[in-house]
């Protein structure tokens, strides 16, 4: 089962330390012990705010790992949202990876930014985000429905748009998406196709709609990330003025960083594969015009 | 033994988060609008109680041809500083009016924080662009009259000793000489268990570096803090008086506008170290 002693630590190690950081996110989720945490640690503000934009199964999760890998970049543990009492997430109301089913709960009013919207957030990711970097980086998939309120709430930050093929994208939402309390009474265990196949055109809408508000964008696709990382790495690098000292470079199976070895493997091909042709037809319907303006 | 204590202020207004755009944040709350009410209040109670306090300026701050003098910046940070500049209110980013107020005023020192506040570890910074920075420098502390031979790393981001010794810098102040570790739970427990780190002081390439000990400063809405920051100071006091070290509190004027707790905080802390001077039990000196 395992091939030698330390590759059995080695995954008892992480299986040990996702629980203790599952319980550490849940126990912070609690008011009091996020502010005697917050007071326990120092206050500190990174150099570049940077927000991954992208849909559920679009890359945005290996993006951020890849990203963490240089130097300069701290990332959260986990999605910024769960870790703030500040902005809502779909999850709150049963609608696991499915912001489309709670819309009305998920947008902000842009005009309740305050000055203090931006000190409130800092305040409850600081303690999580790792010391020695200048560039922090936030991935929460449901910033795509406030993201007109994160360009005002923190004017100077960059932004990076990921996308990916329809199929594949949809296929992932339908696949590991399990509603919840309302939504689990209308839908049962599993969402329809259809429902994950508009979250992503929304999701797609959402972005391509929003890029001309922002000062600072830089949008990618999954598939060059996987077929190229070293030249969309360093294209993210260079957009965000943080090349100097990384060294990127293609190797088999993945991508080096610096000295960091990532494994990366193309999901589309096997997700794809994983539908029927009359699920690839229901898809299609409605994908087939954000999948053509999106080039796939 | 008596402790010693050196202050330091690094003033900087919004020149320190051109960056990250958070002077937009600070400018909105009209932080640096308050200071300009905040300063005079401070250099008072400073002459009353004859309280010696560093000021690391940012020479483009007090600059009047600053906008002509930053074609050195290197790569993103030329265009952000002067759209920054351009965007912002002079208050924000001026404080001519402020530093005639300082360097009126008995016990207070002139130090240099740069002239732009890149950090040094930006892309682009190198032995060219430093040079370049610390001869706008000279030019400037010359028309104030000045002579500078201390200088604070900007975002305490230290290096290019060599070239701050060759500019006449003889000194300067790093960040905390800590070992925290990168963990959340790891960071708490280090807070809890040990006294903020007593100052440290290394010669390197000609220049003294002396580590910070305690950035005296909570956040607007986290003020709970400010009780955990006197007691962080008295344990850092009591470690540098058995060690025999200086004890070096820093923080940005700005912070003391934040909010009237923050302000309230800073002189009663000062008043107390002040006490303690008066009982012989704590001497000031001069970064």
């Amino acid at each position: 089962m395992y091939n030698s002693k330390n590759e059995f630590v080695g995954k008892y190690y992480r299986k040990v330390r996702e629980a203790l950081l599952r319980m550490s996110v849940s126990l912070y989720s609690n008011f009091v012990v996020r502010i005697l945490v917050q007071l326990l640690t120092k206050p500190r503000e990174p150099e570049k705010w940077v927000f991954i934009l992208g849909c559920y199964n679009s890359g945005t999760t290996i993006l951020k790992d890849l990203l963490s890998a240089h130097q300069d970049i701290r990332v959260l543990p986990k999605e910024g949202v769960r870790l703030t009492g500040m902005l809502p997430r779909p999850e709150d109301k049963g609608w696991t990876r499915m912001w489309i089913g709670c819309s009305e709960y998920m947008d902000m009013d842009i005009s309740d930014i305050s000055s203090s919207s931006y000190s409130k957030l800092m305040k409850d990711w600081s303690p999580w985000w790792k010391s020695g970097g200048t560039v922090f980086v936030e991935k929460s998939i449901s910033n795509l429905t406030r993201i007109e309120w994160l360009v005002k709430a923190f004017p100077d930050a960059y932004f990076i748009g990921i996308t990916r093929n329809g199929y594949a994208a949809t296929e992932g939402i339908w696949r590991r998406a399990q509603p919840k309390g309302l939504a689990r009474k209308k839908y049962g265990k599993q969402y329809p196709l259809e429902l994950a196949a508009k979250q992503w055109v929304d999701a797609n809408s959402r972005l391509l709609g929003s890029i001309k508000n922002i000062v600072k964008y830089h949008q990618i696709s999954y598939e060059n990330l996987i077929d190229n990382p070293e030249t969309t790495l360093n294209g993210i690098f260079e957009f965000l003025d943080v090349s100097c000292g990384a060294t990127v470079s293609n190797v088999s199976g993945g991508v080096k960083i610096n000295s960091t070895k990532i494994e990366l493997f193309d999901g589309n091909v096997r997700s794809i594969r994983r539908l029927t042709e009359e699920q690839k037809a229901v898809i299609l319907d409605e994908i087939g015009s954000m999948q053509c303006q999106l080039g796939y | 033994m008596q402790v010693k204590v050196a202050i330091t202020f690094d003033f900087e207004l919004g020149w320190g988060a051109i960056e990250n755009g958070v002077w937009r944040v600070r400018e909105s709350r009209g932080v640096y609008d308050n200071l300009r009410a905040i300063i005079p209040k401070i250099l008072r109670l400073l002459t009353e109680y004859e309280i010696p306090i560093t000021w690391a300026t940012v020479a483009g701050m007090i600059d009047p041809n600053v906008r002509d003098n930053l074609e050195h910046l290197p790569g993103q940070i030329r265009e952000t500083t002067m759209d920054s500049l351009k965007h912002g209110r002079e208050s924000t980013f001026d404080a001519r009016d402020l530093i005639d107020l300082v360097l009126a005023t008995r016990y207070q020192k002139l130090a240099s924080h740069s002239y732009s506040h890149v950090r040094f570890t930006h892309p682009g910074v190198n032995e060219h662009f430093i040079k370049s920075e610390m001869a706008l420098c000279a030019d400037v502390w010359k028309q104030k009259g000045q002579d500078v031979d201390t200088f604070v790393f900007p975002q305490n981001q230290e290096g290019f000793y060599g070239v701050l010794s060759n500019h006449g810098i003889v000194k300067a102040r790093g960040a905390e000489k800590t070992s925290q570790p990168r963990s959340l739970i790891g960071r708490v427990w280090d807070n809890l268990s040990r006294p903020p780190p007593v100052s440290y002081s290394k010669m390197k390439n000609g220049v003294e570096l002396q580590t910070g000990s305690l950035l005296y400063k909570a956040s607007p809405g986290m003020e709970v803090r400010l009780p955990l920051l006197d007691w962080q100071l008295s344990r850092g006091l009591s470690s540098a008086s058995a060690t025999g070290g200086t004890f070096h509190i820093y923080n940005h004027p700005f912070n003391l506008s934040e909010s009237e707790r923050m302000y309230n905080a800073y002189k009663k802390m000062l008043i107390r170290l002040v006490g303690k001077r008066d009982r012989g039990e704590l001497e000031f000196l001069i970064f």
